[in-house]
């Protein structure tokens, strides 16, 4: 057994006379001449190599390490006193941080069928042919009130309903079943209502676009890249895919309003060789954001995962190309952004919270989004139904005909909430990127067999390591990027 | 703490005074996965032994990787420690604030 003590002699132990107090910090090696150091609301500095070392043994000094110690002082690292008098201010900060646990869920995902008219090779969701059965994979429309009554069960001002499939406009019927109930029920209530539809665009026509303009409803879409790739990622049998969906994004545009459809592009392992040219699509097409997605492990991308995965080193570098390719384009004066990045950026950036779900801790799962499918059952999130469709229904939380409460007092809600906070789970708590993170108890499931997962062996945590490091030193090392980084959080 | 490399990995001989067992827990749940670890322990002190999965690696680099988590899981020790009550106030008076 190993010597055990209950307590290590520590630097503070055997140090009487303090000329300063630590406040709670996080550090990482940066590299070798340098090291990362991030306070616990977030705000990081980096200093050369050996210097948390000296700080933590106390062996700075105020009159001969001047400026390294002012930095210190006015970045809460360190404190001249036990309490620290601006106290208040690091609890405000913290709190407006976690802001976004104030409301419970606002985003909640409504399943309108699983029938799908495309073949994507990599489909997570594991969607059905168009000609399946309605009554096996579309929504009943009874189901489809019980879903909005649960929706509105939730305490948050804010709802975002988003329909979502298969291809959710195979059922335009159920959609504006959905939008009136929901619009009805709110006359009493008066929250904020957002509809978004996301949608391949190949069943839209003038008729359910004026109704999508007359009530609001966003349109979000999925463009892989230029053509040769749209259509290997998203074939269809019968018609070119890329083409039915550039006329979408064109006639939705015309008739909802040009900033009222984003597009979505998915990395298979096809794009991994087109990170320019998928940057060239989105700016040629006139959008000013892409938002680069890895390939998650669900669905057919596992079924079929020799043909269409790949590794996250691979993803990195295409991530890493592809943000070069955007930041050429910002130079020449247009402007795109990533979405991810962006939302990174802000979080490590400014004092604000933001609403990604992927990007929360403790977790947006439940905390910020519900997935209601088309039968009924309620998910955490869109991907344990992902692993649902799969065959695993680990994370079922509940049906629509049941309870509200009984949704989030279960074993499923407390399995998920011993691991979704990177402030507590084992590897995340001592990192210096915990701030910026997240924790994903659906796919440390999915991937590693345990939700709590094994942060050495990560892909995840690998990936945001990897992204969130890379973009501390180019901050660091390159003006250009830090302007145009700056330029993208104050938009 | 005396660190070495031998023929086949590297040993640390760590004191049980500066390595208490918060720390030798963190540094293990780290470096698990890249090597095959035994020890052997008495009352002040404790000696691993890491020996790399991968045989090709150059064992210096790995001198270099271990002395570096034991530096830096200590020093994150000491800092937890330190700003424990502090940060335990900021959450607390975070999401509980008195005078609302």
């Amino acid at each position: 057994m190993i010597t055990e003590l209950d307590s290590c002699i520590t630097s503070s132990t055997v140090t009487d006379e303090k000329n300063y107090f630590l406040l709670p910090f996080r550090f990482e090696r940066l590299d070798s001449t340098s090291e990362l150091l991030v306070n616990e609301i977030g705000d990081y500095i980096i200093l050369p190599a050996g210097s948390v070392e000296r700080i933590v043994n106390r062996s700075l000094s105020q009159d001969e390490d001047t400026e390294l110690f002012n930095k210190l002082l006015t970045n809460f690292f360190i404190s001249e006193n036990p309490f620290p008098e601006y106290f208040r201010l690091l609890e405000t900060r913290y709190a407006t941080k976690k802001s976004f646990l104030d409301s419970f869920t606002a985003l909640h995902i409504v399943v309108i069928t699983l029938r799908c008219n495309q073949d994507c090779h990599y489909c997570q969701v594991s969607k059905v042919r168009k000609s399946d059965s309605v009554t096996k994979y579309d929504m009943e429309v009874e189901t489809l009130y019980r879903t909005i009554d649960m929706i509105f069960k939730s305490p948050n001002p804010r709802l975002t309903i988003e329909f979502q499939g298969g291809e959710p406009l195979l059922r335009f019927d159920l959609i504006k079943e959905a939008v009136e109930y929901a619009k009805g029920k709110n006359e009493g209530e008066h929250r904020k209502l957002v509809f978004v539809i996301c949608t391949n665009l190949n069943y839209a026509n003038e008729e359910i676009l004026k109704y999508c303009r007359d009530n609001n409803i966003l349109i979000s879409t999925s463009l892989d890249g230029p053509e040769y790739l749209h259509n290997l990622n998203r074939p269809n049998a019968v018609y070119n895919s890329y083409l039915r969906t550039i006329e979408g994004i064109n006639l939705a545009r015309s008739i909802v309003g040009r900033d009222r459809v984003s597009a979505l592009m998915t990395t298979s392992k096809f794009s991994l060789e087109y990170p320019e040219a998928i940057i060239d699509e989105y700016v040629n097409r006139g959008f000013n954001e892409i938002f680069l997605r890895e390939l998650n492990p669900y669905g057919y991308a596992v079924k079929y995962e020799a043909d269409v995965s790949y590794s996250i080193d691979e993803f990195l570098e295409f991530y890493k190309k592809a943000l070069e390719r955007i930041m050429e384009y910002n130079l020449k004066g247009i402007h795109i952004s990533e979405v991810f990045t962006q939302l990174l950026l802000t979080k490590m950036l400014t004092p604000y919270p933001i609403g990604l779900v992927d990007l929360l801790s403790p977790s947006g799962i439940i905390n910020n989004v519900l997935l209601y499918n088309h039968d009924g059952n309620i998910y955490p999130s869109d991907e344990a139904r992902m692993l649902a469709e799969m065959g695993d229904r680990k994370f079922l939380l509940g049906n629509v005909y049941e309870d509200h409460h009984s949704l989030f007092k279960n074993e499923v809600v407390d399995e998920i909430t011993s691991s979704w906070a990177t402030e507590y789970v084992a590897g995340c708590s001592d990192c210096a990127l915990q701030n910026y993170c997240c924790a994903d108890p659906v796919r440390n499931y999915q991937v590693q067999g345990h939700s709590y997962g094994y942060r050495p062996v990560s892909d995840h945590c690998h990936k945001m390591k990897e992204i969130i490091t890379y973009l501390v030193k180019r901050i660091r090392d390159d003006k250009n990027f830090e302007r145009l980084v700056y330029q993208w959080i104050n938009n | 703490m005396e660190i070495k490399t031998v023929e086949r990995g590297v040993t640390v001989e760590a004191d049980s005074r500066e390595f208490c067992l918060a720390v030798i827990d963190r540094i293990l749940y780290w470096l698990s996965p890249t090597y095959k670890i035994s020890y052997t322990s008495n009352e002040t002190s404790t000696i691993f032994e890491f020996v790399p999965y991968n045989e090709n690696d150059n064992i210096e680099s790995h001198q270099s990787i271990i002395q570096n988590t034991f530096h830096d899981f200590k020093l994150r020790h000491t800092i937890n420690e330190e700003t424990k009550t502090i940060r335990e106030l900021i959450i607390a008076k975070a999401f509980y604030p008195i005078e609302k």
